[in-house]
């Protein structure tokens, strides 16, 4: 660790760099270190008047990088062939370290002579510690990102201010920075007169031309229709004063209303839509106008149409709007029931000509069974017959109240059947709403709870045991069966695939279903020939040989 | 003496073909009928396999067996 350095800078022939650091500048650092490792019992150096020269470039980092590997070597001899007159940027140094990733490892190294250039060879390979292959190069830069990874947290990042670092708003916030970083409010482009919330307050040329060309078709005394706004109100407050889209129907606090489908009419029938050129100015405004009376200026329910333009450009919402009273005839109606008063509908039927006379023979026997049901609710096994008389009164009742259905069908007749029929019916009812629990004392009128069960009931029974041409019942072949012999057969076949699907299956049932059915009547006509009132094996035989 | 597996449904069989037939039948007839079947299955599978084949298909299908179940009922037709 002895040097020695008793030279001086005017004898070296060799100026490694014309426009870089004068040598006492390596010379003073090399000083610097000798002076930072030297050994206890060494006596310090006396100062050499140059080193109060000031020096030209900052002092370097006191951890030292060396120049250590053959790019950085590379780099530092381009930078010396540089022919520029400007202050030079880079020491070399600092250009080594900012290259490779300074590692605090070299820092605690013992020092030893390769680390230390040799003033004489300042760049010569000899001072370079021996140049790490590409190898060692990947190496450390492996351990350097296994260190990195390491201490780096990763799923155990702190959880609590998770909120802050990333809300959507703040993720947002910063899509539009990046996005948009220097962005304006963009003026309205629609007319710069406020709509008025009750259509008064506007005198525009246009309202008055509009008015006039009405009034030169027909005299319709009608408020003036205000101009719509076409776009969001963005320079009239902040953001926040935007309100929440608002269902367009029936907006009056009624939540189960809220809840309900209506119905909607086929766009075709309604009048002619007009999405584009809302506003051309001719008289054909009139058809809206007569059809929604006053309503531009303010909708019925007394909101001023700002946001939204208004509403009625599209027919289907509009048709909704239109009052009861002057409600279309159609074949698809909502009909209520009589009882209930407009504000607290919750029920209703969709109704359908077709279909019309089975449903309210539906309706009615539901509703009979209801009756009988909260009468054996009350009552006895025993006075059944007294609940039976009761459950037709009832039923009267029920009819009175259904006697707003325009159309009934055959309901007058069935109020003429006979006891045993009428009987038959609500026993039937009676069994199927026995076995539904949750049917027991719903009040909610007229919706056939139970009807999709009892089909399906009836359709189930069927399948299990049909009717021959003789009257008799038989059972189902199993498919598990069919299945069965299908497999053993198939076998035979030489078909690859011997998967059997659900269809075919189905349909191997069905052809089972035939043969058997084919083969009952030939055997019992054989039988039937031979005299004979069973049949016997010889009877197949003859099948199979014929 | 274990109880095996049940060839066939033999009541079940038997209730079918006595409602078809409207009469009853003796005692080891419809062992015979089974017989019977098993053959008209066969039939109908191997001809609703070449069927298959000849349309391009991999397994069995329904179509197939639509298809031949009208010849295999004509076949065993009495």
């Amino acid at each position: 660790m002895s040097l020695d350095l008793e030279f001086e800078p005017d004898h070296y022939f060799f100026d490694f760099h014309p426009e870089g650091p004068t040598f006492n500048y390596y010379r003073r650092q090399f000083l610097d270190f000798q002076d930072r490792f030297r050994p206890p019992d060494d006596p310090a150096r006396e100062l050499s008047p140059e080193d109060s020269e000031p020096s030209p470039y900052p002092s370097p980092i006191p951890s030292p990088s060396p120049p250590s590997s053959i790019a950085t070597m590379d780099l530092e001899m381009l930078d010396l062939g540089r022919n520029n007159n400007d202050v030079p940027v880079h020491t070399p140094r600092r250009r080594t370290r900012s290259v490779e990733p300074s590692t605090t490892r070299l820092s605690i190294h013992t020092p030893s002579n390769r680390f230390f250039q040799n003033p004489h060879y300042p760049h010569s390979a000899i001072n370079t510690p021996a140049a790490p292959t590409p190898h060692a190069v990947a190496a450390r830069r492996a351990l350097d990102q296994r260190r990195i990874a390491m201490f780096t947290p990763g799923r155990t990042r702190r959880q609590s201010f998770r909120e802050q670092r990333e809300t959507p708003m703040s993720i947002l916030r910063h899509l539009g920075r990046a996005l948009a970083p220097t962005s304006h409010v963009i003026a309205s482009s629609s007319s710069p007169d406020k709509p008025s919330p009750n259509g008064s307050g506007n005198g525009g040329s246009s309202g008055s031309r509009r008015r006039a060309s009405r009034r030169a078709d027909d005299d319709d005394d009608e408020l003036p229709i205000d101009r719509p706004r076409l776009s969001l109100p963005l320079d009239e407050g902040s953001s926040d004063d935007l309100q929440p889209p608002q269902s367009s129907i029936l907006d009056d606090g009624n939540v189960t209303v809220q809840s309900v489908e209506l119905p909607r009419r086929a766009i075709s029938e309604g009048p002619p839509r007009r999405s584009f050129g809302f506003f051309p100015g001719s008289g054909d405004d009139i058809m809206w106008d007569d059809i929604y009376g006053e309503h531009m200026g303010s909708d019925p329910f007394g909101r001023s149409i700002e946001i939204a333009p208004p509403a009625p450009l599209d027919p289907e919402i509009a048709d909704l709007r239109r009052p009861p009273g002057d409600r279309r005839e159609s074949d698809f109606s909502l009909d209520m029931p009589s009882g209930l008063s407009d504000n607290d509908q919750t029920t209703f039927y969709m109704r359908s000509p077709v279909i019309d006379d089975a449903q309210t023979r539906q309706a009615e026997i539901e509703a009979e069974a209801e009756t009988e049901l909260e009468a054996s609710a009350s009552a006895e096994e025993s006075a059944l017959a007294s609940a039976e008389a009761s459950a037709e009164a009832d039923m009267t009742a029920v009819q009175q109240a259904d006697d707003e259905f325009p159309d009934y069908g055959d309901f007058a007749s069935v109020s003429s059947l006979g006891d045993a029929e009428m009987e038959a019916i609500t026993k039937i009812d009676y069994e199927t709403f026995g076995q539904e629990p949750e049917k027991s004392n719903d009040d909610i009128i007229g919706y056939p709870h139970g009807r999709p069960k009892k089909k399906k009931a009836k359709t189930s029974k069927t399948s299990k045991t049909r009717i021959s041409t003789h009257n008799i019942e038989y059972p189902q072949l199993p498919p598990a069966f069919v299945r069965q012999v299908t497999q053993a057969a198939i076998q035979t076949t030489g078909l690859i695939n011997q998967r059997i699907p659900a269809d075919t299956l189905g349909a191997l049932t069905q052809a089972s279903d035939w043969y058997f059915q084919q083969l009952g009547d030939d055997l019992g006509a054989y039988a039937n020939h031979a005299g004979r009132r069973t049949i016997e094996e010889r009877d197949v035989i003859t099948l199979m040989n014929r | 003496m274990v109880a095996g597996k049940k060839p066939y449904p033999k009541a079940t069989l038997k209730k079918i073909v006595k409602a078809h037939a409207g009469m009853s039948i003796r005692k080891n007839t419809d062992i015979t009928i089974y017989l019977n079947y098993v053959l008209f299955m066969n039939r109908l599978v191997k001809e609703a396999a070449i069927h298959a084949k000849q349309s391009g298909e991999r397994g069995l299908t329904a179509r197939s067996v639509r298809k031949a179940t009208r010849d295999a009922l004509a076949k065993f037709k009495g």
